[in-house]
């Protein structure tokens, strides 16, 4: 068996607009795999193709070109649809439907039984925090609601696979923190799960990998871990500094900035003794220090995706 | 089959929820009036003779004799005006089965039309309000989520006919009549149009917009009678295009409603049942066509 759940390969998939029916790439070969038990973020901004590549794997959308692959088989099939649990951007759901009718609608479409629901449904409603609304027609429900009773449903019939589309849009912060507290659960119950987000701290907390877009393409690829990691680099924030001292410390350190007579020293950790050492026999006051990060999520975004 | 029967069960509760029961009050009004007569003048039918009653005096100036003449002829005139009367009542009766067949006719039609919205309706609404998603995530074909929503129609659809009927059989009791055993007959005809004509605007609406389905469904409902006349030319374009168009467009309902209260009425049951059968086929071929066409098709959410 694959270990990839998802398997993308050179995804292209255009639109026709205007008048003249002209092309308009909406993703361009794309390439991309998540591996079985991980949970991978899909950044980028918006128009970037990410809701296109989720609908392409589901099905909805035919590529121009390109494979996509679901557990190693062609996606489409409705065998394979019963293994993916899939959350929309914005959920839309029947007025007429209550919470629980909602749920046993969705879950009954997804091949549950009837008395599995009658389990799981009050359980999900409880676990979104939404059993006081189990009774209220859908469309009474506010936005944060609608989007947790929208992750109830991707949930009901235990999918191997979680395709959640901005899971967190719409939620106060108490909402998003019980979404992601949900994803990081269903991660450890073994599940998979793809999400497309905008809200980078999100991503940093929960996932494993993070694929960037751009313009329909891959900007950038990396696991999260990396954006944690600090370095063998020390940096030192020295008062009172001056290019006498500069030259006393030699090529112990180099200078990050300079501000006034505030400087920010980088040196590595072998050097930091001695560097510490020539700096309290000087008349400099030392602000603090601390391990050099090699860069954020948010750098990394702005560096590869962001217009800047 | 669970899965088809998941769908009908939402779609017919998204049919009531859109409260389309408020069609039947207009169909109840268009045959309220259509009917309306017979109903007002139950027991007594318009007495026209009312209007030759009265008596005109003689022009002055005239002779004892030419007054006497002119009020022999008043009286006679008046005998012939209460006789026409009389037939005109008598015959006013006599049609009036005829006329509520007619209204069962109408009733029917307005049935078939609502049908059409529906099936042009019904997955549109599905798209416009995005919720088709999230059931095409799930394993559904579509071709079950398709027949699922044809199938709601139907049930619709026997509820307007089952209402219609229930309305004339009221007012037959109230007006002394009564429909033979054609009436069922009559129904499974006007039941398939509805089947066929709900199956067509559900097929076109997997390719356009709903009011492009509902437009051209309602053109194929009325241009059977044009398509025979087409085929009758005998200039060789309108007969060819005739000719074609009798493979596109169905043959379409026919009412025979008025046979089920008037036995003296001709009716050509071997044309009948093969119009039957054409419709059934035609429905199925539209569905199938509707269902392939909406398998293969992207669904894109603006």
């Amino acid at each position: 068996m694959s270990e990839f759940v998802i398997q993308i390969e050179n995804l292209t998939k255009t639109y026709r607009t205007g008048l003249r029916r002209s092309h308009v790439f909406a993703v361009r070969n794309l390439s991309l795999s998540v591996k079985k038990g991980s949970i991978v973020a899909f950044v980028g901004p918006n128009g970037a193709g990410k809701t296109t590549t989720i609908h392409s794997l589901l099905g909805f959308l035919k590529p121009d070109k390109g494979s996509i692959k679901l557990f190693g088989q062609p996606t489409g099939s409705a065998s394979l649809r019963r293994r993916v649990g899939y959350q929309c951007e914005i959920f839309h759901t029947y007025p007429f439907y209550t919470g629980t009718q909602a749920l046993t609608y969705y879950g009954r479409l997804a091949g549950v039984s009837k008395d599995v629901l009658s389990r799981s449904v009050p359980l999900q409603l409880e676990r979104m925090g939404l059993t006081a609304a189990a009774n209220r027609k859908a469309s009474g429900f506010s936005k944060g609601m609608t989007q947790r009773l929208g992750l109830a449903q991707a949930l009901l019939h235990e999918p191997e696979l979680l395709i959640l589309d901005e899971p967190t849009s719409g939620l106060d912060p108490e909402g998003r923190r019980l979404v992601l507290e949900i994803i990081r659960e269903e991660k450890a119950k073994g599940k998979t799960i793809f999400l497309s987000s905008h809200i980078l701290a999100d991503v940093e907390r929960t996932c494993d990998e993070v694929v960037m877009v751009r313009q329909g393409e891959v900007a950038f690829a990396d696991q999260v871990s990396s954006f944690s990691n600090v370095s063998e680099e020390w940096e030192i924030e020295v008062s009172g500094f001056s290019t006498a001292i500069r030259d006393v410390l030699g090529s112990r350190c180099s200078v990050v900035s300079e501000s006034g007579d505030t400087a920010v020293l980088m040196c590595t950790s072998e050097d930091k003794r001695e560097l510490l050492k020539a700096l309290l026999s000087q008349p400099v006051d030392i602000g603090g220090m601390k391990r050099r990060r090699t860069g954020s999520l948010e750098d990394a975004y702005m560096k590869h995706v962001g217009r800047a | 089959m669970e899965q088809i029967l998941l769908v009908f069960k939402n779609a017919f509760r998204g049919i009531l929820f859109a409260r389309s029961m408020y069609l039947w009050i207009i169909a109840i009004l268009i045959v309220g009036l259509q009917l309306a007569p017979q109903i007002i003048f139950r027991d007594n039918a318009p007495n026209i003779a009312a209007f030759g009653q009265r008596q005109r005096p003689a022009p002055p100036g005239m002779t004892e004799e030419q007054q006497k003449q002119y009020q022999q002829i008043q009286e006679l005139q008046r005998k012939q005006f209460e006789l026409q009367a009389q037939q005109v009542q008598e015959q006013f009766k006599r049609n009036r089965p005829r006329a509520f067949a007619n209204g069962l006719s109408t009733w029917t039609t307005l049935s078939i039309f609502f049908g059409i919205l529906l099936g042009a309706n019904v997955l549109a609404t599905e798209v416009s309000a995005k919720t088709i998603i999230t059931v095409l995530a799930r394993p559904i074909s579509r071709w079950e989520l398709l027949l699922g929503k044809w199938l709601a129609i139907q049930l619709f659809g026997v509820m307007s006919l089952a209402v219609g009927v229930a309305i004339q059989f009221a007012a037959g009791q109230y007006l002394g009549f009564h429909f033979s055993s054609l009436l069922w007959l009559a129904l499974l005809h006007a039941m398939v149009a509805i089947m066929l004509y709900s199956a067509i605007a559900l097929a076109l609406a997997t390719i356009g917009g709903w009011m492009v389905a509902a437009g051209i469904s309602f053109v194929m409902y009325f241009i059977p009678d044009f398509v025979t006349f087409l085929k009758g030319e005998t200039i060789p374009w309108r007969h060819v295009l005739g000719v074609g168009l009798n493979w596109i467009v169905p043959p379409g309902f026919k009412s025979i409603f008025v046979n089920s209260v008037d036995a003296t009425m001709a009716l050509d049951r071997s044309a009948l049942s093969k119009t039957l059968l054409e419709n059934a086929l035609y429905c199925a071929i539209f569905f199938v066509l509707g269902c392939i066409v909406f398998s293969r098709r992207e669904v894109r959410l603006g």
